[in-house]
């Protein structure tokens, strides 16, 4: 799979953030680095920052994992033509890489999308910081709100 | 977790370097709504059937549990049950009420009341107990008893499923009590009290929420609890063939 018309110039990642995608299969517990998102800190990134993300699935399920408010490009080697994707399927047992233009400031869900699992914890604010309109950051877009099962 | 830590490590950082910019770029505030853990409920009818024994005995037979709760911590309330349909009592009725917390990566304790209230007197048990999975998938729940007469007991319940194919399932089922001390109203003797063993072959009709089985079942009494119940009448040993179904939503 590769992108019809680039949408970024490629160029290095500032930095790598490693998100291993754990869980319990028998207690059918999720969480992202053996933390659950009610006990974690949400993830910041700068605004204008190119992050690479490194996931992997220590799990027996795959996890569509889903960033909103900014592009997921899945890296499959293309280079310029990497895909841009709304959500990166990691299979299980596998180690996966996307990077992201930060380009949308505000508070952002990042999360698993079989909603159980988003719900469960296998769940992360991400919060992109500065950027031209920083004082306004959009908020409340934080869809998954949990609760009952 | 770590990344994250480093980040905000970093942020700090750099808030102290440069207080200026600060003021103009103050760190978004983290506003979840949501720092609440997920709730989940369940109902499991592990048996719900009939059973006729080898001397013609027709009971009706359930084992269940309702569960209500977070990873960390569930309510959960057990109750089985046999009902003898021709006398019309039951020969056993037994509810408990426990707390349950993870211990390790697949095991639980548990500690609550049980509460026996079958044909004949009552009894009212502490309870403390471990139950999940162990090496070779076999599903294990071990408790001690501690009844309101001072006495003691153990139960150990096993469960092996084999999965013949996605939806055949032969499931063996082996039930222990032992009693540390004789408690002759309710007729048990001290020592190895009674086994039941159980061989269900179901099939998965409707997802794995209803899987109608038949089987075969063993109950035996030993010791002095087997005596007791010769005094009385009544039998050590039976074979049931049985017909239920699994329940679970």
């Amino acid at each position: 799979m590769k992108a019809q018309d680039p949408r970024y110039e490629l160029r290095e990642p500032t930095r790598e953030i490693e998100l291993r995608l754990t869980g319990n299969m028998e207690r059918y517990m999720w969480s992202i680095n053996g933390v659950k998102y009610e006990d974690a800190d949400p993830i910041r990134l700068k605004y204008g920052e190119r992050v690479r993300f490194k996931f992997v699935n220590e799990t027996m399920m795959t996890h569509p994992m889903h960033l909103h408010g900014m592009w997921s490009i899945l890296d499959v080697g293309a280079g310029q033509w990497n895909p841009i994707k709304h959500t990166v399927s990691v299979q299980p047992g596998t180690t996966v890489y996307m990077e992201t233009e930060v380009d949308e400031p505000g508070q952002w869900a990042f999360h698993c999308h079989l909603s159980y699992h988003a719900a469960a914890g296998m769940f992360r604010k991400v919060i992109v910081e500065g950027g031209p309109d920083s004082t306004q950051a959009k908020t409340g877009v934080v869809t998954e709100e949990g609760g009952d099962a | 977790m770590s990344p994250v830590r480093s980040i905000i490590a970093v942020g700090l950082l750099g808030s102290l370097i440069f207080p200026a910019s600060v003021a103009a770029q103050e760190m978004i505030a983290d506003t979840s709504a949501r720092k609440q853990p997920l709730t989940s409920w369940g109902v499991q009818f592990e048996e719900l059937e009939y059973r006729y024994s080898d001397n013609d005995e027709e009971l009706a037979v359930w084992n269940a549990d309702f569960f209500y709760g977070t990873d960390e911590l569930k309510v959960r309330w057990l109750t089985k049950g046999e009902y003898a349909i021709d006398e019309q009592a039951y020969e056993g009725l037994e509810n408990q009420l426990v707390g349950q917390v993870p211990i390790s990566e697949f095991f639980d304790a548990k500690a609550g009341v049980r509460f026996d209230t079958p044909e004949g007197p009552d009894r009212t048990y502490a309870v403390l107990g471990v139950a999940g999975l162990a090496p070779q998938w076999f599903e294990i729940d071990a408790n001690l008893y501690l009844s309101d007469e001072g006495d003691t007991s153990a139960g150990l319940d096993a469960e092996y499923e084999l999965l013949l194919t996605n939806y055949w399932i032969l499931s063996a089922t082996f039930d222990a009590t032992v009693a540390f001390s004789e408690d002759r109203e309710i007729g048990v003797g001290k020592g190895l009290v009674s086994t039941e063993t159980g061989l269900r072959l179901s099939y998965d009709l409707v997802d794995r929420a209803f899987s109608p089985y038949v089987g075969v079942v063993h109950e035996r009494k030993y010791g002095d609890t087997a005596d007791f119940a010769e005094v009385e009448g009544g039998g050590t040993e039976d074979w049931f063939a049985v017909i239920g179904a699994r329940i679970a939503f």
